[in-house]
């Protein structure tokens, strides 16, 4: 095929594109119900997602629910919604509480639960709901614009690679935890592994580590293990206080100036297509992306900006909001093009769109024509209305968390029980819950930090099952062709190993530096 | 992680720095239980197939770099002087500080448990005669509604009826949220 008739397809192909897109944004803006249904799902989904330890999957799974009776537009219209909704969500009790709504919000909670102390809670909510914003954008568009070259980056994602992928994720997650002792993160961390394996093998079936226990042969959910460990344990930590720590009532200062905007884009930018990429790979989720976009805007970051990092930076914030949002573009190109849902919140559209009749894969575009592009106009829309939402929302949440902590905390004791129970409607799950509570408390006061536990319950399975597959399929391999033939496995092994070199001896440094 | 000003935290003139030490210490040696505890239980669990697919592989490996996280652990806490003044560590830690703060820490821990033991034993539900929707009110609402009620009581230190009405609106709002909005069972069901 010669250059000139490879550029009329190609413009063919844009054209036919940019028709799509016009035609269903026509779809959509001509049916106020669509519009409706999706300003309830993102409402429902932000006040879900602010309640501690209620997850986006947990949201997803049970609110699909509630789109049975709805017509097949209005249902992805509405799951959009609430999951846009809720991944922001997770950022609002993360900055006001110390609570993440949602495992991806733990950096945001890091960095703006201090700014919160210093009443700067609104701002740093506003910065949050910027980014997140921004992060939309930046992965519907890039994805819209990259469907091939994003697709084809995932592809070269198999079993060796997930679990290289999922071990960095943890193991970046550790460091960046416990800044002055990576160790404690990591150990957090591995502790973390042991609690994943708990359960049925999945390849052989072989009870692992379950002491006899029928309950335990199901494993240790994550969602019991994130509740008790920020709900319960922040609970037993701060409400025996004498002069527990109060957010300041005055929100002050909510949308973020341009200046400040301008000032990160650059880390938005690298952020949202941080996010996308690993939004696209099936299996890692939001929680890599913002840890792994958190971890890099720490050392793009400027010397003066380093040492905020930790204690109440803007632009940690913005990084990880901006990827963990960009994620969810990105979670839906392996959904749709592949039928592989890109993490379990996705998974969770993928059985909304079953429900409704739709097959996803790669004949998606054959079969429903147009869905695609329905699917992003409508990831657009539901982001409008989330910043609307949001921006509404703020001053009422900064008021209701800035509640005196002695009130605020026995009344999500309720919250924590419910949201344990409602996941498998289990009462282990609750126990599950408490236990961790405890265990969480007992790990803090040693200075062991918590997040680093649950990425890891939450990836674990990930990082068994591709090792030993991937160790099958390297069974009659020499090492030398593994890592020249896997080249993308052999630069992110790369990278694995420059995470614990760097926290074993050269942050010792570079701390040092800073103090200086 | 930890202050590292020399203020004395402690009546037996240990800094911060040095509880934190000591904590590390005895972390480092839980930690390696656990680690000993997680290998030895690897290599009993069956192997049906390959060694490649082995369900011990990962946890002994998880197990044996945990065991060398902990020993690093140590010997950073050693070196930084974890072995002078044995038995300082349980200073400073609310675990075992029988303070004001602690012993209400452990009043709030019996009674989260207290709460959650009853909600998983006592099961009952009361149908409301002529409400609207079979409106129903579950031993899971009585029971938080008492627990939190009382809860809020020491804690807040506001006067009962406040913290019962707080506890009342609260509990049943997400108590008819999870029932009626999300069709959720609750726990009282099973």
């Amino acid at each position: 095929m010669d250059s000139a008739s490879s550029c009329r397809k190609l413009s063919e192909l844009k054209m036919e594109v940019l028709l799509q897109v016009q035609e269903q944004l026509l779809v959509i803006l001509q049916n106020p119900w669509l519009l409706v249904t999706c300003l309830f799902g993102v409402t429902l989904g932000i006040i879900w997602g602010a309640m501690p330890g209620l997850s986006t999957t947990m949201a997803m799974t049970l609110l699909i629910g509630l789109t049975v009776g709805m017509s097949q537009s209005a249902a992805i219209m509405f799951m959009l919604g609430v999951y846009t909704g809720c991944v922001f969500g997770g950022a609002i009790s993360a900055v006001l509480i110390n609570i993440p709504g949602t495992p991806d919000a733990v950096p945001t909670m890091i960095e703006g639960y201090a700014l919160a102390r210093r009443g700067e809670g609104g701002l740093a909510l506003g910065t949050a709901i910027s980014a997140s914003f921004l992060g939309n954008w930046v992965g519907i568009l890039l994805l819209i614009a990259m469907i091939p070259a994003v697709l084809f980056l995932a592809l070269q994602f198999r079993s060796w690679e997930m679990f290289l992928l999922s071990l960095w994720g943890i193991a970046i997650c550790g460091s960046m935890s416990s800044l002055e002792m990576p160790i404690k993160g990591w150990i957090s961390g591995w502790i973390g592994l042991l609690i994943s394996f708990v359960g049925l093998d999945a390849i052989h079936g072989v009870s692992r580590f379950t002491l006899g226990s029928f309950y335990l042969s199901d494993g240790i959910g994550f969602i019991p293990v994130l509740i008790g460990l920020f709900g319960i344990s922040e609970i037993l930590r701060v409400l025996p206080q004498k002069n527990p720590p109060k957010i300041p009532s005055n929100v002050g200062r909510v949308l973020p100036s341009l200046q400040m905007l301008k000032k990160y884009m650059g880390s938005s930018f690298r952020s949202g297509i941080i996010g996308t990429i690993i939004g696209a790979i099936p299996g890692a989720g939001a929680n890599v992306a913002s840890f792994f976009a958190y971890d890099i805007g720490r050392r793009r970051a400027s010397k003066e900006e380093k040492k905020k990092w930790g204690k109440g930076s803007y632009e940690a914030i913005v990084c990880a909001e901006v990827a963990n949002n960009a994620n969810v573009g990105g979670s839906m190109l392996p959904t749709l093009a592949l039928g592989i849902p890109g993490n379990a919140a996705a998974a969770a559209i993928l059985a909304a769109l079953q429900l409704k009749n739709v097959v996803v894969g790669p004949l998606i575009q054959v079969e429903n024509p147009g869905l695609i592009y329905f699917i992003y106009i409508g990831l657009i829309i539901a982001n409008f209305f989330m910043y609307g939402m949001a921006l509404a929302l703020i001053k009422p949440c900064v008021r209701l968390f800035s509640l005196p902590k002695t009130l605020l905390m026995p009344l999500i004791l309720p919250v924590c029980i419910l949201g344990a129970f409602a996941v498998s409607l289990n009462f282990f799950d609750v126990y599950v819950m408490l236990i961790s509570g405890l265990i969480g408390y007992a790990l803090h006061q040693f200075g062991f930090p918590l997040a680093p536990l649950v990425l890891a319950v939450i990836l674990g399975p990930l990082v068994d099952e591709n090792l030993r597959r991937a160790l099958l399929v390297f069974e009659n391999v020499g090492m030398i062709n593994i890592l020249w033939d896997r080249k993308l496995g052999s630069i992110l092994l790369l990278i694995v190993i420059y995470t614990f070199y760097d926290g074993i001896f050269r942050r010792k440094k570079s701390e040092e530096l800073i103090h200086d | 992680m930890f202050s590292s000003d020399k203020t004395k935290s402690d009546d037996i003139g240990c800094t911060e720095e040095e509880v934190a030490t000591r904590k590390n210490l005895v972390g480092a040696a839980m930690t390696g239980l656990l680690a000993i505890l997680t290998m030895v239980f690897s290599l009993r669990l069956a192997v049906p197939g390959s060694i490649y697919t082995a369900p011990g592989l990962l946890p002994f490996i998880v197990g044996f770099t945990l065991f060398l996280m902990a020993l690093m652990l140590g010997v950073q806490a050693i070196r930084a002087g974890g072995l002078t003044k044995p038995g300082a560590f349980f200073v400073g830690s609310s675990i075992t500080n029988w303070s004001e703060e602690g012993r209400r820490r452990l009043m709030l821990a019996a009674l989260i448990v207290t709460y959650v033991l009853l909600v998983a034993f006592v099961n009952f539900n009361w149908r409301i005669p002529g409400a609207p929707f079979g409106f129903e009110i579950g031993s899971y609402e009585v029971i938080s509604v008492i627990m939190v009620t009382w809860i809020l009581y020491l804690f807040w230190k506001a006067p009962i009826m406040r913290c019962f009405t707080i506890t009342v609106a609260v509990v049943e709002f997400l108590a008819i949220i999870f029932r009626y909005g999300f069709g959720i069972l609750m726990p009282e069901t099973f």
